[in-house]
């Protein structure tokens, strides 16, 4: 029986040397094979090392892809956000020409553009309420409904200029309107006139004042308002005559104002309906250049233009965002720290290993294995934990980032004052790219066989002597010292202190690996912290804090004032210092510019950065200044409420 | 025919006060097919010069030629190639690979050079060394005497041109002592591999071509026995 048992042993080995010789890396893998045998029954032989190795690699390719999948997730997270609050569009360009067009649309790096057009007001019989008299239509070009964030809650869009969606809002309001209703209209725009004479009329929230005898255009948000002393409104007609029929109802679009005279409708642009109209376009940010912004102010000339900065803040390599800078440094000096730290934590495990390692490595060395058959061990471990460790921590990170991101996901609402309604429409979805998944595997791969190779050269330098009469331990025995209550026996006495050798070692390996972690996830956490403080500072040391008018002669004070009403909050900041010169006012938002009077230390991040957060909330901020008298700056903080 | 010389070979170990002349300018040379043992006190160098005529260890001083090839100036991938087509060694303590069975660990070297095992002859050595019953154990399931046969094993398996063993029979019984000798001088005559080999045991020592004692890092005698294809010599002291 035993005897065949043997014989069956001896088949099972001729049919892995027959498998091993039909190896795909043909002689030098047959060659190796053996070894790679040797290795994984080490492997399998102490398996705690084994796991120790495979968590370090684990956690490596995790860290990595929490920056690169956190990172695109996030972006792409902020920019949904953003988008639901003014659409997806890049920048809009208003009242501009077909020669205008032609410009833009030989630009490389636009990616998609659509026309769109404001038809103006319209009587709307149907409404229900007497502040909302009419019908404002605009006109679009099919990818506008999408970019504009435009849903349908029944019908379709339309598909001529001669159907309309009409909003959801007019329902609500109780509008006797319906789907396949027609409705005759003749479009016109409105203006205001004074009337009386030495009134100025103001109107705050439209940023608007009209004097007496004045005539001015009227914004499409514009309020209605009864026939009144001091002002009249005019409606100047734009065509003839036309008959829309209703073939939609949209949700209420997040642009459309409850204190406009009209609710609004949309209808479907065509070419050559109007000379001029608005262009809306997306960029393609891995072409678009540095100077965006002033590129299209160029073309705009003096056409108002819009920048989605909800959207383009959080965008591709826009360089005109302080924020991408910031995150894209940021991300850079994550990996480089986790790949340090991999490096350190892999390396101490290949190494805590070194003597169990350099045991069965002499013993093969003893036998003929070569200096490149042993370092082949080392690589050949690295490569079995690194490829199930690469997507289970790929994984694994998606699953932290998830999880971070949900977590993430309340602060957003302060930050970006959005209200919990949208945030709760925008699920968090993971978000990389096949270049990220390349990219992780590469640098993680990289990070593995740095770690691995110092220990491989180590160990190619292992000579059969060293295991033949088992100097390695010798070595290290005579420097441990002997605890006492073990000496009675010779034998037990070894066996116990090898072991205690051991894992003090393994305790030290750990302690160490554990450290580096620690030090990472400090270096993660006050990273963010770091950055916020630093803007802090920078407006801190500009002087001592004052909010009333006491002491106002004594240079280095600052006046903070505020006010609040139902559409904006007001905030003023006024200094007494050296002001700014009329040549640098108009530049001090621009990044890296610095000024004449700015201070030494001053890197010129502070206001761009300042500006930018302000816009992201949907704020203004400009700034007065009188040489050696002072610097007021004021922003506008717009309350703006969506749904 | 010579296979084997070495000139003025010197091995010291460590250095200053603690310092161990291990060899002291040892020369001779072993003739192709000649069966040497080689007796001495504990500790006077034997598995020192050993180890340096397989290779596996270097000398302080001095040179080890084998078929011509001076074996300590070759790179060390070379020498270990080397080493396990021409060299076998049996080790004193057996060098048994502890995750590979008896099979795989009389076939590694020849794995090691990546090349088939010829499952004929691995029986036919498993029979001889008795271990047909062993071949899937672990090192760790064997006793001292069944190791020393898988490490004699391994070293027979590739018909090396020079077998060095370090006392093969040091933790046999006497018969089975004598038998593994026998073993040793059968593949020695048939296949004129030449064998150079340890022992404390007189009775072995005496069944060889030639004897040499080392005493304190010295040859101090080298005895003719026998002439080399058989009649014996006189002892002449
Ligand atoms: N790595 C080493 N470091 C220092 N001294 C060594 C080392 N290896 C051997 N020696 C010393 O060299 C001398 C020769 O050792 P060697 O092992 O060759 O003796 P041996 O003749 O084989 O003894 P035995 O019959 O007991 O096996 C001894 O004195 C030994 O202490
Ligand atoms: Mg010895």
């Amino acid at each position: 029986m035993m005897r065949e048992s043997g014989f069956l042993e001896v088949g099972n080995l001729k049919k892995t040397v027959k498998k091993t010789s039909r190896c795909f890396w043909g002689s030098w893998g047959r060659r190796n094979q053996i070894i790679y045998q040797v290795t994984w029954k080490h492997m399998k032989m102490n398996p705690k090392r084994t796991w120790t190795t495979f968590l370090g690699i684990f956690f490596m390719i995790l860290l990595m892809t929490c920056v690169f999948v956190g990172r695109r997730t996030a972006v792409g997270y902020l920019q949904e956000v953003g988008s639901q609050r003014k659409g997806k569009w890049h920048i809009s360009m208003y009242d501009v020409s077909g020669k205008e067009l032609q410009e833009v649309k030989s630009l490389a790096y636009v990616k998609e553009m659509a026309c769109s057009a404001d038809f103006g007001y319209g009587d709307f019989e149907a409404s229900k309420d007497s502040t909302q008299p009419y019908l404002y239509v605009k006109a679009y070009e099919p990818p506008c409904f999408d970019w504009m964030s435009l849903k349908l809650k029944e019908g379709r869009f339309p598909k001529n200029e001669k159907e309309v969606v009409i909003s959801q809002s007019a329902l609500d309001d109780g509008a006797s309107i319906a789907m396949g209703d027609s409705i005759k209209m003749r479009y016109f725009n409105r203006s205001i006139t004074g009337t009386q004479e030495g009134v100025t009329t103001t109107f705050p929230f439209q940023n608007l004042s009209v004097h007496f005898g004045e005539t001015l255009d009227l914004p499409w948000s514009f309020p209605f308002y009864e026939e009144n002393e001091s002002f009249r409104i005019d409606r100047e007609y734009t065509g003839e005559e036309i008959e829309l029929t209703v073939v939609g109802i949209v949700e209420t679009p997040w642009f459309e104002q409850k204190d406009a005279a009209g609710y609004t409708a949309f209808t479907r642009y065509e070419d050559g309906i109007s000379s001029t109209f608005n262009i809306s376009l997306t960029l393609d940010m891995e072409k678009a250049p540095g100077n965006l912004y002033e590129e299209f102010l160029k073309i705009a000339g003096n056409h108002e233009m819009e920048f989605n900065n909800y959207v383009l803040a959080f965008t591709g390599d826009s360089s005109d965002s302080s924020m991408n800078l910031i995150i894209q440094m940021m991300s850079a000096f994550f990996t480089l720290v986790i790949m340090a730290a991999a490096i350190i934590l892999i390396y101490n495990v290949f190494n805590i290993s070194f003597e169990e390692r350099s045991r069965y490595l002499g013993m093969l060395c003893s036998v003929g294995a070569t200096g490149k058959q042993k370092r082949s061990s080392v690589y050949f471990e690295a490569i079995v934990l690194f490829f199930p460790a690469l997507p289970l921590g790929f994984f694994g990170g998606c699953c932290v980032v998830f999880l971070g991101m949900s977590l993430f996901q309340p602060f957003i609402y302060t930050i970006m004052s959005i209200s919990e309604a949208v945030l709760g429409k925008v699920p968090v979805s993971i978000e990389f790219s096949y270049e990220d998944i390349a990219f992780i595997a590469i640098i993680s791969a990289l990070t593995v066989a740095l770690s691995a190779i110092l220990p491989a050269k180590k160990i190619s330098r292992i000579g059969p002597m060293e295991c033949i009469r088992g100097n390695i331990e010798k070595a290290d025995l005579k420097k441990q010292a002997r605890p006492k209550a073990m000496q009675r026996l010779q034998a037990e006495r070894l066996l116990a202190q090898n072991s205690l050798k051991y894992q003090k070692r393994k305790a030290r390996g750990m302690k160490r690996a554990s450290c580096v972690f620690m030090v990472i996830l400090i270096i993660t956490v006050s990273g963010t912290q770091m950055i916020t403080k630093l803007v802090s500072y920078r407006i801190l040391d500009r002087g001592a804090l004052s909010t009333s008018d006491e002491d106002w002669d004594s240079k280095g004070r600052v006046m903070i004032r505020g006010e609040k009403n139902n559409f904006s909050t007001n905030i003023s900041i006024r200094d007494n210092g050296n002001g700014i010169a009329p040549e640098d006012l108009g530049h001090i938002f621009e990044r890296f510019y610095k000024g004449k009077n700015s201070s030494e230390d001053s890197i010129g991040i502070g206001l761009p950065l300042s500006k930018q957060l302000i816009m992201l909330q949907n704020g203004t901020i400009h700034a007065m200044s009188e040489l050696n008298i002072g610097t007021e700056f004021y922003i506008k903080m717009y309350s703006d409420i969506i749904i | 025919m010579e296979i084997l010389r070495c000139e003025n070979l010197s091995k010291v170990y460590g250095e200053g006060d603690t310092c161990t002349n291990a060899l002291k300018n040892i020369s001779f040379s072993v003739e192709k097919g000649e069966f040497v043992s080689i007796v001495g006190p504990s500790g006077s160098g034997k598995s020192t010069l050993l180890h340096i005529l397989g290779g596996v260890d270097k000398p302080t001083k001095g040179k080890v030629y084998i078929n011509g090839t001076e074996i300590h100036s070759l790179k060390e991938d070379k020498l270990a190639i080397f080493r396990r087509r021409q060299i076998g060694l049996i080790y004193q303590f057996y060098n048994l690979l502890p995750m590979l069975n008896v099979d795989e660990n009389i076939g590694l070297p020849h794995l090691l050079d990546g090349r088939k095992l010829d499952m004929d002859r691995l029986n036919m050595i498993v029979r001889s060394m008795g271990l047909e019953e062993r071949r899937s154990h672990l090192p760790s399931q064997l006793s001292g005497g069944q190791q020393q046969r898988v490490s004699i094993a391994r070293a027979l398996y590739n018909r090396p041109a020079i077998l060095l063993a370090d006392e093969p029979t040091g933790n046999l019984d006497r018969n089975t002592g004598a038998e593994i000798v026998s073993l040793l001088k059968e593949s020695n005559r048939t296949q004129k591999q030449t064998l150079i080999l340890i022992t404390h045991d007189e009775n072995i020592a005496l069944q060889a071509d030639r004897m040499l004692c080392i005493e304190d890092g010295e040859i101090t005698r080298d005895e003719r026995i026998r002439v080399l294809g058989g009649g014996e010599f006189e002892k002449n002291s």
